[in-house]
């Protein structure tokens, strides 16, 4: 047994001293803080520290589940993060399939900055930009609307346009940023194959569906992974900022987080807030935990771990 | 690659998707120019405009007003982002490399390790006690540097990536008797420079964006990063406007004519300027044709 | 799978290592700490309060002058430097000490006290209130120290408020902020342009309640497109008096009964419902970020203020036109006015008595608080009489209302000579409520609180800016709030309170 994993030790050791830095950088960091979670189940007391304070078991779990608007706000979460993931997997995907036809360098890269230029954005600014669109007052969406004779919409009292507004916002800042990993993945392709392809007479459609799509899987099937770990985690910028907290949207665009946010604002409970933290990273975990098993079923190579 | 198929009249659909896509992206960045060199009453009384009714450049000279705090800040964020640029990209590709070795006996349990990071973290005030009571990082570059370095989601990206090298490449590399660490400097890198381009990229423009750090961490103006800096501004203009309002009383000094809107606007433009230019050098990697057929042949 | 499995038990068991390792080790080296810093807590109000306090000016020269740290919700202002240098010289020589201002950015004074504080940082003296760092919070999670009995060795300090104010900075019992002597306080009002009440002859003072003031804005609406009547809406004014415990529970001091407070409010709602159907606020009264340049730009008629001496002055200069002004409540001492603006000694503080002794001499010193507040005269003002000075651009200046006495301060161009004492005729004639005393403890309802926060965050810009039907909002947030834990909240106060009131007689 010993001897075994030594020799397994001699023969990996340097691929081992390859992930040193970062499993040691973890360690550090993401680790050793790591016991810091424990204040979910403590009273927090400043002058008692994290250790020192109360043990109050599950308590601070209760503003969360006992919510009178705990269905809205999981339904809200986990609907939107799942238009999010799929949304934008189909946008970038596309994206890059349509980039990697083009030749024309100039033009390539031009596309390519346009697209990639909302990443740079904050979500407090976006959401001004969008109010400088849809606000009721001075917002040019409505001047548009009223030029060509439809009477002005008031954008932040219509909750069902919200559906929308959000998911188009979101593909909106992120297509350019997924677009260029699947880019890179295509760039990747040893283009032999797709020189095979041509020869034995292929069309472009059966390229795409017999060769750049399936080289895609593995990235697909990896960030698809990672972001179901978040699903019940929202980008709060989008959700709280992009809507002006307009407080008659909120049907459709409070989520978890922005709970979180409204009731603690004025308490700034440590405990509480931990504990709905830890909430959503525990379902994320085994809902990865299971979506990684049903993978590893169909091809193992593509799971996680 | 042949220059005549530039203008193939096959492609036109494709041109037409992407200039109307582009269109979608151009138009909110040209608003942000315009508004920021819109006279702030003209904003509240005709609304915002494309083209700006008076150009205005009280909102620059506002943030320029005292220009050394910012041209300071541009060189702290300079240092940062490409200081922590290539130390993570270094550290998360090897990683990233061992873990996609079909052959690593650890590769399972690593990957675990690493993961189980992306979703359970400690809540910020451990976080906080580690780095300025254990480790004493307070107002050093470290700090700027460190909580970005080694992301997680980063090493499955680039994992996934070096999954697609063909296996015989290593295997005639090992044969050959070349050690590991000489494999991947010598191979696998220059192999794979457009998903090194890639997270260099994201990864430069996560530094160049942070600011959290800045207010977590340090104290002193001189290590201000330029996102952070502007933050600060900005919510000292909102902080004068709201006592104004509220009628908590505003010590005179305080401008009364400080533009609000088309400040924030400038600060935007004065921040993502610099990465404008810097992203066609990353795109200069995004290049067709390197791939193992080159390497060997 | 077998894989995944066993490299998980590895992973757990590593973890349980790990934790246990960290667990023992951080135990072993904050315990100690803790208990230090506890003892010193209880203790300072014990022993210390035994020391003999240094009369000003008497302290031996060979002692090191003690080093303080104060936090301030500000940032650096211009000449910082030679300021702080200048009023050292002043501390020292009365109290043998130094002191250091932590600048902190406004947008971040919340986020960046609460890792002070959690990390145990030692610090002396920080700025707190009912709004930013909150001062009730803080004090219950144990990050201040009790100053009762430390209060009794400064005479001038305890002397320089009354008794009812101290007992509003009371937190179970105990005093652990010194409020800043300012306007106390409270009075409601609304502002009016003053070329648009000309120009349609509006009589401010025949407006004697909420509905009075309907005619008033149907006028500006009808005469005036594009400029909104009313900023927002005002519900609560010319309404009775209650005094406000925790969510919407207030107390009725006349039955001492805990109240509702929306139930009590309906006839403002329906009317604000009204004024908003029939467009008196600005379309996006709710959403609506940047309203200063709404302001400034003449699109707003009026707009809710608080009332205090030299406002309408105050008004002119940020907002560039004249203004009238509508009371439209009582002038009322309460908790949320006392606790505006506070400033406390930390639990970790070494020196608390040096700590509290500054307090006092900023509060008594009138040098000392304006060197503070204006910066040096010469460089940043220039003064123009005796009590009177004229800032100079782009210099030194800080609020005073956060750290000092402004009955002390120095008047500035546009206030009036006696400003403060019209101040201090404002403070004394007002009414104190008779439950300033009165502090809810949370602690048994916390998660329901949490809860009804966030539901009234939902419901409430509704109602006051008329949004939606008032009767169907206000059923809807009723059966929400019930389900959140309505009836045990306010249950859980009036027996505190019941308790409380026991206690006083």
């Amino acid at each position: 047994m010993l001897s075994r994993m030594m020799k397994d030790f001699r023969k990996n050791k340097f691929l081992l001293a390859l992930t040193l830095p970062m499993v040691i950088y973890v360690f550090v960091f993401s680790y050793t803080p790591m016991f810091g979670a424990i204040v979910a189940f403590k009273r927090y007391q400043y002058n008692k520290g994290i250790l020192g304070s109360d043990w109050v078991g599950l308590s601070n779990f209760k503003f969360l589940f006992n919510s009178p608007d705990l269905w809205r706000l999981v339904r809200n979460t986990l609907g939107y993060n799942a238009v999010f993931i799929m949304t934008s997997l189909v946008a970038s995907v596309t994206v890059a399939l349509l980039l990697y036809e083009l030749t024309s360098r100039k033009l390539l890269k031009a596309y390519q900055s346009v697209m990639f230029f909302p990443h740079f954005l904050s979500w407090v600014v976006v959401a001004y930009m969008a109010y400088a669109f849809l606000n009721p007052r001075s917002g040019m969406l409505n001047h548009w609307i009223a030029d060509i004779g439809w009477s002005p919409v008031d954008w932040y009292n219509e909750a069902t346009a919200w559906m929308y507004i959000l998911p188009l916002a979101n593909i909106w800042k992120d297509i350019g940023f997924g677009a260029i990993m699947y880019y890179a993945a295509l760039l990747g392709i040893d283009p032999a194959y797709f020189e095979a392809a041509k020869i034995d007479g292929a069309n472009k459609w059966q390229i795409v569906r017999k060769i750049s799509l399936p080289s895609l899987y593995p990235l697909i099937t990896i960030l698809t992974i990672l972001a179901i770990g978040h699903i019940f985690s929202a980008d709060f910028g989008l959700f709280y900022q992009l809507p002006m907290n307009s407080p008659t949207l909120l049907a459709t665009t409070d989520v978890i987080d922005t709970y979180i946010f409204r009731a603690l604002t004025v308490l700034g409970n440590i405990g509480m807030s931990s504990a709905a933290g830890l909430t959503k990273s525990l379902l994320g975990f085994l809902l990865v935990l299971g979506v990684n098993a049903v993978v590893k079923k169909i091809n193992a190579d593509n799971s996680l771990f | 690659m042949k220059r005549t198929a530039d203008y193939s009249w096959s492609k036109l659909p494709i041109h037409l998707f992407f200039i109307a896509i582009s269109v979608v992206f151009i138009v909110p960045l040209w608003s942000i120019i315009s508004i920021s060199l819109s006279k702030e009453s003209d904003l509240v009384t005709v609304g915002y405009r494309l083209i700006p009714l008076n150009l205005d450049f009280q909102a620059y000279q506002y943030i320029f007003d005292n220009p050394l705090p910012i041209l300071n800040a541009y060189k702290v964020t300079s240092i940062m982002s490409f200081a922590g640029t290539c130390l993570s990209v270094l550290m998360i590709s090897m990683c990233a490399y061992a873990l996609s070795r079909s052959d690593f006996k650890y590769r399972s349990i690593i990957t675990f390790y690493l993961f189980f990071t992306t979703l359970f973290s400690g809540g910020l005030v451990p976080y906080y006690l580690l780095m300025t009571k254990v480790l004493h990082l307070q107002n050093s570059y470290a700090a700027l540097i460190i909580p970005l370095l080694g992301s997680v989601w980063f090493v499955f990206l680039m994992r996934t990536f070096f999954q697609q090298l063909p296996d015989s490449l290593v295997e005639s590399a090992t044969l050959d008797g070349a050690g590991e660490l000489r494999i991947y400097f010598t191979m696998i890198v220059p192999l794979s420079t457009p998903v090194m381009a890639t997270v260099g990229l994201l990864q430069l423009l996560a530094y160049w964006n942070s600011w959290y750090q800045a207010l977590l961490f340090i104290d002193k103006q001189e290590l201000y990063p330029l996102q952070y800096l502007l933050q600060v501004m900005m919510s000292n203009i909102q902080e004068i406007l709201r006592n104004m309002q509220e009628n908590v009383p505003v010590d005179a000094g305080a401008a009364v004519q400080i533009p609000t809107e088309s400040t924030r606007m400038a600060m935007c433009i004065l921040a993502i300027g610099p990465m404008l230019f810097i992203f066609p050098f990353f795109q200069k990697y995004f290049a067709k044709g390197l791939t193992v057929g080159s390497v060997k042949g | 799978m077998t894989k995944m499995k066993r490299s998980m038990t590895v992973m757990l068991a590593l973890f349980m290592v790990v934790g246990l390792l960290l667990t023992g080790c951080s135990g072993k080296k904050e315990e100690p700490k803790n208990e230090a810093s506890q003892a010193d807590a209880t203790q300072s109000n014990e022993t210390k309060s035994n020391e003999p306090v240094t009369e000003e000016g008497s302290n031996t020269p060979t002692e090191e002058p003690v080093k303080l740290t104060w936090y301030v919700y500000s940032a650096e202002p211009k000449n910082a430097a030679a300021v702080l240098q200048k009023a050292n010289e002043i501390i020292q020589e009365k109290i043998n000490a130094t002191l250091e201002f932590k600048y902190v950015n406004p947008g971040d004074y919340n986020a960046k006290m609460q890792l002070a504080m959690s990390s145990g940082e030692e610090y002396d003296i920080a700025f707190t209130a009912s709004w930013v760092n909150s001062y009730s919070e803080n004090a219950n999670k144990g990050a201040y120290l009790a100053l009762d009995d430390l209060l009794e060795k400064f005479p001038d300090l305890k002397g320089m408020l009354k008794e009812e104010i101290w007992d509003g900075a009371r937190i179970n019992g105990k005093i652990y902020g010194v409020p800043n002597n300012q306007i106390m306080a409270d009075q409601p009002g609304v502002w009016l342009k003053k070329d648009l009440v000309d120009k349609y002859q509006i009589d401010p003072g025949s407006i004697k309640s909420l509905t009075d003031f309907t005619s008033v804005f149907q006028k500006i609406k009808d005469g005036e497109p594009g400029v909104s009547a009313i900023r927002f809406g005002i519900a609560s004014a010319f309404a009775d008096y209650y005094s406000s415990v925790v969510d919407l529970f207030a107390i009725d001091t006349k039955t001492w009964k805990v109240v509702y407070t929306p139930d009590q409010y309906t006839d403002g709602y329906k009317l604000t419902r009204e004024w908003y159907e029939k467009g008196f606020f600005p379309q996006d009264v709710a959403t609506l970020k940047d309203e200063a340049s709404l302001i400034k730009a003449g699109k707003v008629f009026s707009r809710y203020s608080r009332q205090k001496p030299g406002n309408e002055a105050a008004l002119k200069a940020t907002n560039g036109f004249d203004v009238v002004s509508v009371v439209t409540g009582p002038a009322v001492i309460n908790k949320g006015a006392v606790t505006s603006t506070l400033n406390a000694i930390s639990a970790t503080s070494k020196h608390p008595d040096k700590a509290l002794e500054l307090i006092n001499l900023v509060d008594t010193n009138k040098e000392l608080f304006n060197l503070l507040k204006f910066g040096i005269e010469g460089q940043d003002y220039t003064k123009v009489s005796d009590n009177r000075i004229e800032p100079k651009p782009d210099s030194y200046a800080m609020a005073g209302w956060m750290f000092g006495n402004e009955f002390n301060s120095y008047v500035l161009p546009g206030q009036d000579d006696n400003v403060w004492d019209q101040t201090k005729v404002l403070n004394d004639s007002a009414m104190i409520d008779p439950a300033i005393g009165f502090v809810f403890d949370r602690t048994p309802v916390e998660n329901e609180i949490a809860q009804l926060t966030a539901i009234n965050a939902e419901y409430l810009p509704v109602l006051s800016n008329g949004l939606e039907d008032v009767d169907k909002t206000l059923s809807a947030l009723l059966e929400k709030r019930k389900a959140a834990g309505h009836d045990k909240v306010l249950a859980e106060v009036q027996k505190q309170l019941d308790a409380w009131r026991a206690a006083q007689q």
